[in-house]
């Protein structure tokens, strides 16, 4: 697995995903207003924010789940999300969970790659209630890459796991994007999280991006490298959180 | 079973000790005994028969009635500004009362004893699945919406199957009032049946054999019982 963080650097490619003053409140209260944005092709963009700052409301814009808003935005047709609860359709087994919806006399093929690219082959007829956390959500993002998209949303989407699934997970993930190149939206708290992930790094406070970072270290990254060390502790400091732990470098 | 089963040993054994009063509370061996009659003229099978059959056709009527009429209020706002209303009004008329106008509207035949039925068993099942269609967890349809799914698939593979749990509880209520309903719908001039069999019963003055029509209902709620079980074996797979 490898992705090459520099060679994007210097492309200039066609825009995936692009907001034009996009502005969103509920009532009175004026989460983010005039939001604008251009996310590249393939790009791995990563939002942090504080809880409230309208992260998730911004990901539901993007996939079509809220139509409240105000201005514009531009996004591929083919945008798949994933939450931070697998949302699996407890009725319906693991492959009918994936490949629901879906149309032509592939599909039962398709969602079984699928499930085999997230190590899941062995379950295709297991029911959503017997899975562990981390295998909904596994057959979460076996449904959602199934769907081809060009645009991958995912809101908090290990959030709920503990921490050994969750560095599993971001590796698989990583493998599916380098496999598929979507261009992928990750909401998250997890500023570890954030930087081993992101192409780019956005801090959405107050409902302005008040940093917007590109990361351009190779992947896989490691936790303990410095650099990943560094860019965490300016993260935290755009977040209003230092970390003494980071000052002593 | 063995509730029912402790109960029938009582009934022997205060029958056999003589506590009860053999001409107002036969012993089970005397009821057995009206019952083979019964049987052995073929009086009991017609009886059977009749009412199983008013049972199954309204019932099969009224719980598919019950479903559709929920997925459409449950689903379509036109839906529940039709049908809900008058499915709460139809909840709060005990279904016997208008009996007698069924008789009235639609003769002494067949017709009116399935519609009692019918009407008596729509109603649990119709509480039940619309109930569950509108309490569906709305991640999940926010989840259904961003697969785009069509709405044929929505209904069939995401809100229907998921209103059984609910509908299993309505269907056994179901069961409760279609048996009750019976009793209703062949009290007027029902030629054949179980509850005609009962007011034979009366009229002769024979308590053995009304109490072997009582067994014999009480046989069918547990065969009811035992059937909507074996649905929720089926049904419910999913929920282990």
């Amino acid at each position: 697995m490898t992705i090459d963080g520099l060679a994007k650097e210097s492309a200039t490619v066609e825009p995936a995903v692009v907001l034009d003053g996009v502005g969103r409140s509920f009532d009175d209260r004026v989460v983010f207003d005039g939001l604008d944005l251009m996310i590249d092709k393939g790009e791995f963009v990563v939002i942090l924010g504080h809880s409230g700052t309208g992260k998730s409301t911004l990901l539901r814009i993007l996939a079509g789940l809220d139509r409240e808003f105000s201005g514009r935005f531009l996004a591929p047709d083919q945008r798949s999300i994933a939450f931070q609860e697998p949302r699996l359709v407890p009725w319906r087994r693991v492959l009918a969970n994936v490949t629901l919806g879906l149309t032509g006399n592939d599909v039962q093929n398709r969602g079984r790659e699928a499930l085999a690219e997230v190590g899941l082959t062995s379950h295709i007829r297991a029911w959503p209630n017997t899975l562990s956390g981390g295998e909904a959500q596994r057959v979460a993002l076996a449904r959602a890459m199934v769907r081809m998209p060009e645009l991958l949303l995912l809101d908090e989407p290990f959030g709920a796991l503990d921490a050994l699934t969750r560095v599993q997970m971001q590796i698989l993930l990583m493998e599916l994007c380098a496999k598929h190149r979507p261009s992928v939206v990750l909401v998250t708290h997890d500023v570890e999280e954030a930087v081993l992930l992101a192409d780019r790094l956005l801090v959405l406070h107050e409902g302005r991006f008040i940093l917007d970072q590109r990361v351009a270290l190779p992947q896989p990254r490691l936790r303990t490298s410095p650099d990943v060390q560094r860019i965490r502790a300016e993260v935290l400091g755009a977040l209003g959180v230092f970390d003494e732990r980071s000052e002593l470098q | 079973m063995l509730g029912p089963i402790v109960l029938l040993a009582l009934w022997w054994a205060l029958s056999a000790a003589g506590a009860l009063d053999p001409d107002l509370v036969p012993g089970p061996a005397d009821v057995l005994r009206a019952g083979g009659h019964l049987i052995s003229t073929g009086q009991f099978q017609s009886a059977l028969f009749a009412s199983i059959k008013r049972v199954a056709v309204g019932m099969s009527g009224g719980v598919a009635a019950g479903v559709s009429l929920a997925v459409l209020a449950g689903i379509f706002t036109i839906g529940r500004n039709l049908f809900d209303s008058n499915m709460q009004i139809i909840k709060s008329i005990p279904s016997f009362a208008i009996a007698p106008l069924l008789i009235i509207w639609m003769g002494i035949d067949e017709g009116p004893k399935f519609l009692l039925i019918a009407i008596a068993t729509s109603v649990p099942v119709y509480v039940g699945v619309y109930g569950a269609i509108r309490n569906m967890d709305t991640r999940l349809l926010d989840m259904a919406r961003t697969l785009k799914l069509r709405r044929s698939t929505l209904i069939r593979h995401v809100i229907v199957p998921g209103t059984a749990p609910e509908f299993l509880v309505g269907l056994r209520l179901s069961f409760a009032s279609a048996w009750l309903a019976l009793i209703f719908a062949e009290q007027v001039n029902a030629k054949q049946g179980l509850a005609k069999l009962m007011s034979d019963g009366r009229n002769d003055f024979r308590i053995d054999v009304m109490l072997f029509v009582v067994v014999v209902y009480s046989i069918l709620g547990l065969v009811s019982y035992a059937f909507v079980r074996m649905l929720e074996r089926r049904l419910l797979v999913w929920k282990q």
